[in-house]
């Protein structure tokens, strides 16, 4: 009989509440007060992510995301700028103890870990009838094209992994709201962006639900790490803390941290 | 006081930005941001605090190895040279704007009122 984990779905929230549930989660788990779980949500409004270590003046165009009501967020793991399209991705996140994780993983390195919990999503995508493969350091690949970005960190001996799942791509507000690199361009210049990322919706040629997107990942992780998903609930715990989180999340010292 | 900031691409995808200002040939401030990973997060305020005050001539790389080492410090997506390298070519920079400052450099008859 497979362990158990819980199972969240908490549907779609704003940017700030998204970000406080992932860190309350963690927090949480580190105290030893929830199980390890796997989570799914969709962000309203769209909203772009930025990474612990990026400068947001440098990567998102603020002018822009005010005009079209797109809320801005960093996070509290590195990485790099995401767009979260309302209705064009699912996001996804798992916190695990460091034990737990050690016992899961060939491979308990910080970069093992990556390729462990992002196996859960690669399953799904097979589930659903894509091929797809991880590429170190934190992206899933599907024909070399990007479908896929993970971010982790570690807090009290526990782990926080997310990332996001493109449904379908809404290239030309992501370009709107997100200043790309002239550094970047140079090296991505022979692509164009339609080359270097994808999302479902191209690779199989029809639009899925957001359900039916979560159904393959809760099964693609239980493959991948060998547990059951039983659907729970937030503890009270976690949505108090999550609450004083938000307001973290959502001030401008936090977002102009660099 | 001349600021300088060079961005660098590490191979596999990361950007690595450094912003710095220099004076009397030492780091005053120094600020490395990008979409790479450092674990502990909060590191990278003592990594650059640990810069600050350092001559534009020591060995950069060397000094950020070690204080990731003594931080216990793990990066993922860039290593301690490339960080090393972004904070180099933003001194060059600084470095090159405190001469236009100066005015050094600027061709004969291009300053000054006419």
């Amino acid at each position: 009989m497979p362990e158990g984990w819980r199972l969240l779905k908490t549907g779609a929230g704003t940017a700030f509440w998204n970000m406080a549930v992932d860190e309350a989660m963690l927090r949480a788990r580190a105290e030893g007060r929830v199980p390890n779980t796997v989570r799914f949500y969709t962000w309203s409004p769209s909203a772009v992510s930025i990474g612990f270590f990026q400068s947001l003046a440098h990567e998102v165009d603020l002018e822009e995301c005010r005009r079209l009501g797109v809320d801005v967020v960093r996070r509290m793991t590195g990485g790099g700028a995401v767009y979260h399209d309302s209705s064009g991705e699912v996001t996804y996140s798992v916190v695990v103890s460091e034990a737990d994780l050690r016992r899961l993983s060939p491979d308990p390195s910080i970069q093992g870990s990556y390729e462990l919990l992002c196996s859960g999503i690669v399953r799904g995508l097979r589930l659903l009838g894509v091929e797809a493969e991880f590429r170190p350091v934190n992206d899933i690949l599907v024909a070399g094209r990007k479908i896929s970005g993970s971010a982790q960190t570690r807090r009290g001996g526990a782990v926080l992994q997310h990332g996001t799942l493109l449904l379908k791509s809404d290239l030309a507000t992501m370009f709107r709201v997100l200043k790309v690199s002239k550094e970047k361009l140079r090296d991505k210049a022979v692509k164009a962006a339609e080359d270097r990322v994808t999302n479902l919706l191209r690779e199989l040629g029809r639009e899925l639900s957001v359900e039916e997107v979560v159904e393959a990942l809760k099964r693609g992780f239980e493959e991948a790490l060998g547990v059951t998903l039983v659907e729970g609930a937030l503890t009270p715990f976690e949505v108090e803390l999550a609450k004083e989180l938000a307001s973290k999340y959502s001030s401008r010292e936090w977002l102009e941290l660099r | 006081m001349p600021r300088g900031m060079a961005e660098l691409k590490v191979p596999g995808g990361k950007l690595v930005r450094a912003e710095v200002s220099v004076e009397g040939g030492r780091m005053v401030e120094v600020k490395i941001t990008g979409d790479f990973f450092l674990h502990p997060e909060e590191a990278i305020f003592k990594l650059e605090a640990s810069l600050r005050g350092l001559s534009v001539n020591s060995d950069i790389a060397s000094a950020i190895e070690l204080e990731l080492g003594r931080l216990k410090a793990q990066l993922l997506g860039a290593s301690p040279k490339d960080l090393a390298e972004a904070v180099k070519r933003a001194v060059e920079e600084a470095a090159a704007n405190l001469k236009v400052e100066l005015g050094c450099g600027v061709p004969e008859g291009a300053q000054g009122a006419p």
